[in-house]
């Protein structure tokens, strides 16, 4: 492998010196010629490895040239007025202008983001913002899951070699809001928050799956908060987003860092049904459960004075059902033809 | 995870009382956990008939099939007969012998194992080989009780009650007609008793409301009174790694008879999702399936024989593995064993990954006389580490890192003697050893009953909530309004007061609760300033025809290189990523909207006018970034946007595509900038075209990139050479800023002026514009006037070294009406400050 770091470092040389019209001639230098040639002599357990490098010197050649002549075709440009608000000698209908209006759109998961926390912050509730990297204090020790608990494997994090986490879930702001406002119960006041915000899960894509997509949060925390006040927190939201009575109910699930733990369904919007069979009468949508007296404890928070719950659940979800959108990969396709519907 | 509802009810029959599928499939999603799926095998055994066969005669055709003659005792209708009132059956199967007892699938019935995949076959009187069958013989597999199909289902363990003449209900007594249902074993995660028939029957019961009892056996150990065998062997088993295996049980067995087991334990263990092996493998998923106390058998002659000693040689129990040990599993699966797994040992050689799996050599098989059974209870973090690195889920290792009771380790050694005892006439050999130092029942936890209620949003009285714990077999003692409560051994989930509450919750049911919104103060709910300013640019860009996009937070490396960017040394990189292109954290938005270009151009996704403005709003990271008071890497909030024109769209716009985007920065933001070149910036290296970028300053601070890709990102991208972009910091970005302050609206007309200057080339657009409005404006506030700039042409006569700028100038008064003369005087101060003070000359 040394013969190619020393032709690397002659041809780097030869290149440098070369005139400007004759740079193009190290493509074609003996040395990468003769290279070549070795690789028939190499032995063969390091035979591969030798053709790669050979063939990472050449690109690397090639991208000197690149370089240059990129560099040179810049400085043959005729400079601009980076100052001014349009181009020499543009005549008046010519300028810069912004597309049709009608052209315009807002992504519909940012759009219906916004839907949901106009009725959540209506309902006295704070909108907060989650991370994109995080760490495992936030997306499981403080959320009571145990170090090497069975349950960390039901979330299936991208994990950074530095051992950050990307949030699999919302709930990762969960410490970070109550210990944040802490001083609000002290007042006598009930902490209530929401976080929507992107979310990821390490799982192959399909027109149901994505890796990457959207979750919502919702924290409350007061003096005797209960069971009945989450139930009728989460019905009054559904039956406002939908704009009909909705009711919601309960059944058991485990989640660490709720206890007891529920998932949620809610009575089918008729909007959404398509007959009265007992399938189409209920629709699941998340989880939620009481706040464990651990998370409170960890954020500072006295779980023998003060409850809490906590819910959460996609919106991707609630998107493809309200416009009927077949393919969740949609949403990340950056395809116009997607994007103008909204 | 599967549980039989016949099972449940053998336990508890008062589960079979007044109880209707649907309505506790119902209740178990309402108090339980979610059902994924429903096996149903209630109606598929409606045909099924027991008969003697009389007789057995070669078929006249063909060589393997037989003719036989069945007596059903005139059970069904419609069915030629001979004079005896026999039926005759064609059957292939090479155990059918006169004599015998079997069930007929008579023409008619549906074949129950086609029943249940949905692919109904049902039966008819045809001719096999030129002789008419009436219906089958049914084998295990048709009868869906196991895969076993080299023959007839032999009813021999019924035959001597059959040949009394007695009433025999053969499908009733096999526990046929069961109700399976299967549910997600994440759901009981915290439940170590419900991956046990026996802990969700109870469950059942408690939802019920109806007392459940274990059995005596499990509540109250019996003596371990098993016969013993003639020959006693000794073992010596030694556990070094007590803090690791809290408990370890093993007992030897003789005198075993290998065969298959009991048809009706062969059906349960099937119906359940474990595959039928022979009496003492299927006794050992029995009775983990029952309890969920995993344990394994292995042969112990060859345990012996691996451990390469003598007869009361054995050295016996579980250690850690040693690096670079290896050991061969069941189902030829070889692995390389890690220091932290750990093993059962016979003399030093690992016979078992602990917890986990067994060992191929001293597997149970038909040639097992003797069993040395394991049964123990393993730290379910160890076993979860092991079970995740050897990528080994099996059913043993699913109950042990749900923290199994150590109380239950000798029921299930006592239960699993007893039905080898039983079917394979086993015999104990060794003493029953137990190596259990601590013994850990839980605690009992005191509650205030306004600790419940107040929880749940409930008013339930004291008795009321004894009675439900009692159903399900917690100790309870009420004193007024405190409430005692000692979870059963097997509950070693509940240790705190709120894991009490939701047993009371739950066993009440959730509908019960009444359904109110909390009563809170009519406070503010604060609003986020950068929700409020992303909504902002949201809806200007909407008003300017671009469209809002989302792509991944994670790029390939590939794409980063091309704009000029090291991954390894700029980004964070995922380790565990199951797609390549998700491999790092992205440190600028515009290759990811970059990408988005050419795909849209292509398919002429703008339509026939195709040029378009992509814009998203994300966040970037680098990878040195860390906020030192959270040791968090800084998320940086960011604005990119791409505008791009395909050849023909472009022709409405002269000039370079750097201004479209520069036109769409300044609009969004209502500001004007200053712009200066970008040589330093590191992210702008090879992303953007240094002749046509600028950095983009608002207030002395630093706020993005602006300008055209850079030619090996057009060429690698595809992108149209009508292409621009920007990214900017949102925390930097000052929206609307630059706004001036309201001014009173004049009565007087006022009058414009034109002015065209000519710079010979050392002065920017910027430089000249700014002299000029704060020049005019100086010198009209000096006569109390107001002047307003607005920029005109700027124009190079074809091969002149000079630009020309000019300006419409508006003047305006609050109190008069203004002359030409007084404007043209103010015109002609301008005029020779920007020829004396600026270089500027005028062009006439």
């Amino acid at each position: 492998m040394k013969e190619i770091e020393q032709a690397r470092v002659q041809l780097r040389a030869r290149f440098d010196k070369l005139n400007d019209d004759d740079k193009r001639t190290i493509l074609r230098a003996p040395e990468l010629r003769d290279l070549f040639a070795m690789i028939g002599s190499i032995e063969p357990a390091s035979k591969a490895q030798f053709g790669q490098n050979i063939n990472k010197l050449k690109q690397d050649v090639a991208g000197w040239v690149d370089d240059y002549e990129s560099a040179a075709e810049s400085r043959q440009l005729k400079p601009i007025d980076i100052t001014a608000p349009w181009d020499i000698n543009t005549a008046s209908d010519k300028r810069p202008a912004s597309l049709p209006a009608a052209y315009g759109s807002q992504h519909p998961l940012t759009k219906e983001m916004q839907i949901i926390s106009d009725i959540y912050l209506r309902m006295g509730f704070e909108v907060h913002q989650s991370r994109e990297i995080d760490n495992e204090f936030n997306m499981f020790t403080s959320l009571n899951f145990p170090q090497d608990h069975p349950a960390r494997d039901d979330y299936d994090t991208f994990v950074t070699k530095d051992g950050y986490i990307a949030p699999a879930h919302t709930s990762t702001m969960q410490h970070r809001i109550i210990s944040g406002s802490r001083a609000k119960l002290e007042k006598g006041l009930p902490i209530a928050a929401i976080v929507p915000d992107r979310v990821f899960r390490n799982e192959d894509v399909d027109a149901t799956h994505e890796h990457t997509f959207y979750q919502i949060e919702g924290i409350y925390v007061d003096k005797g908060a209960n069971v009945g006040h989450l139930i009728a927190t989460l019905k009054t939201y559904m039956s406002e987003y939908y704009g009909q009575e909705l009711n919601v109910k309960i059944q058991p699930f485990y989640f660490p860092f709720t206890e007891p733990s529920f998932e949620f369904a809610i009575e089918r919007p008729a909007r959404l049904k398509k007959d009265d069979t007992e399938e189409q009468k209920w629709l699941e949508l998340g989880g939620c459960g009481m706040i464990h007296p651990n998370v409170l404890k960890q954020a500072g928070v006295d779980p023998s004075i003060y409850t809490g719950f906590a819910w959460g659940f996609g919106i991707e979800r609630m998107v493809m059902m309200k416009y009927s959108i077949e393919d969740i990969r949609h949403f990340m396709s950056g395809k116009l033809n997607f994007l103008r519907q909204f | 995870m599967k549980f039989s509802l016949k099972l449940a009810q053998f336990y508890n029959p008062d589960l079979a009382k007044g109880v209707n599928d649907d309505d506790l499939i119902s209740k178990f999603g309402k108090q339980l956990g979610a059902i994924e799926t429903v096996e149903s095998y209630r109606e598929i055994y409606h045909g099924v008939r027991t008969v003697k066969v009389v007789s057995v005669k070669p078929h006249p055709n063909a060589d393997k099939l037989k003719v036989c003659l069945v007596d059903d005792k005139a059970a069904v209708k419609d069915v030629d007969r001979d004079d005896n009132g026999l039926v005759r059956v064609v059957c292939g199967a090479p155990n059918v012998r006169a004599g015998m007892w079997a069930l007929w699938l008579p023409p008619g019935s549906t074949v129950p194992e086609s029943a249940m995949t949905n692919k109904e076959f049902k039966l008819e009187a045809r001719e096999l080989r030129g002789v008419v069958s009436s219906g089958m013989l049914a084998s295990e597999r048709e009868l869906a009780i196991s895969e076993e199909h080299d023959g007839i289902l032999d009813l021999a363990e019924f035959a001597d009650r059959l040949e009394k003449g007695d009433n025999v209900d053969v499908v009733g007594e096999l526990g046929l007609t069961d109700l399976v249902l299967d549910f997600e074993n994440k759901m009981f995660t915290h439940r170590p008793d419900c991956f046990g028939n026996l802990g969700i029957a109870r469950e059942l019961a408690g939802i019920y409301g109806k007392e459940h009892e274990s059995p005596d056996w499990y509540i109250d150990l019996p003596d371990f009174d098993f016969a013993k065998s003639e020959s006693q062997s000794s073992v010596e088993v030694v556990n070094s790694i007590h803090n690791l295996v809290p408990r370890f049980m093993a007992v030897a067995l003789d005198s075993v008879e290998i065969k298959s087991s009991p048809t009706w334990l062969k059906a349960y263990i099937y119906r359940l999702g474990y595959k039928p092996v022979n009496n003492v493998v299927d006794a050992t998923n029995y009775v983990m399936h029952l309890l969920g106390q995993p344990m394994h058998a292995f042969d112990y002659d060859k345990l012996l024989k691996v451990a390469g000693v003598g007869e009361g040689e054995l050295q016996f129990g579980p250690d850690l593995a040693s690096q670079g040990e290896s050991i061969e599993l069941l189902g030829d699966k070889k692995i390389k064993l890690h220091k932290d797994d750990i093993v059962i040992r016979a003399n030093g050689k690992a016979v078992a990954l602990g917890g986990i799996m067994g060992g191929k050599l001293t597997e149970v098989d038909s040639g097992t006389t003797r069993v040395l059974l394991e049964c123990a209870t393993f730290n379910m973090y160890s076993v979860r580490r092991s079970s995740m690195r050897h990528g080994l889920f099996t059913d043993a290792a699913i109950r042990y890192t749900k923290n199994q009771s150590t109380e239950q380790n000798d029921r299930a050694v006592w239960y699993f003697t007893k039905l080898l005892a039983g079917y394979a006439g086993a015999k104990l050999c060794s003493n029953l050893y137990d190596l259990h130092k601590n013994s850990s029942k839980p605690d009992p936890i005191g509650i205030d009953l306004d600790f419940i209620n107040l929880r749940l949003g409930l008013k339930l009285e004291p008795s009321e909530i004894a009675k439900l714990l009692q159903n399900v077999e917690f100790r309870v003692t009420v004193s007024g309004e405190s409430i005692e409560v000692t979870p059963p051994f097997w509950r070693t989930d509940v240790k705190i007061a709120e894991d009490v509450v939701e047993e009371v919750g739950r066993l009440n049911g959730y509908d019960k609760i009444p359904v109110l919104l909390p009563v809170r103060a009519a406070t503010v709910a604060s609003s986020n300033q950068l929700i409020i300013n992303k909504q902002q640019i949201r809806t200007r860009l909407e008003q300017m025809g671009a469209n809002e996009l989302l792509t991944y937070s994670f790029v390939k490396g590939d794409v980063l290189k091309q704009a000029g960017i090291d991954p390894d040394e700029t980004c964070f990189e995922i380790r565990n990523a199951l797609s390549p292109s998700l491999r790092y954290y992205r440190p600028t938005l515009l290759p990811s909207l970059l990408e988005k270009v050419h795909p849209n151009i292509k398919l002429q996704a703008g339509g026939v006018d195709n040029k378009f403005a992509l814009y998203e709003l994300g966040k970037t990271h680098i990878k040195d970034a860390i906020d030192e008071a959270t040791g968090l890497p800084i998320e940086n909030h960011r604005l990119a946007l791409v505008f791009s024109a395909d050849q023909k769209s472009a022709l409405s716009y002269s000039g370079a595509a750097y201004y479209q985007a520069n036109h769409y920065l300044e609009t969004i933001a209502g500001a004007v900038f200053e712009y200066r070149s970008i040589g330093g910036t590191p992210l702008a290296s090879k992303l953007f075209e240094p002749a046509r970028a600028a950095e983009v300053w608002q207030s002395g601070e630093f706020v993005g990139v602006l300008g055209q890709p850079s030619r090996s990102l057009l060429k690698s991208l595809k992108l149209p050479g009508f292409t621009s972009m920007f990214e900017v910091d949102l925390d930097m970005l000052n929206l609307g800023g630059a706004k001036e302050a309201y001014r009173p609206i004049s009565n007087f007309p006022g009058l414009t002026q034109d002015v065209t200057l000519s710079s010979m080339g050392n002065s920017t657009w910027a430089d000249v514009t700014k002299f000029v409005t704060n020049r005019i404006s100086t010198l009209a506030a000096k006569q109390s006037l107001h002047a307003s700039v607005e920029p005109g042409d700027i124009y190079s006569p074809d091969g002149a070294v000079s630009t020309n700028y000019s300006y419409k100038i508006s003047f305006v008064s609050m109190s008069r009406t203004l002359t030409t003369g007084e404007v043209g005087d103010l015109m002609t101060s301008l005029v020779r400050a920007a020829e004396q003070e600026f270089d500027l000359k005028v062009m006439s």
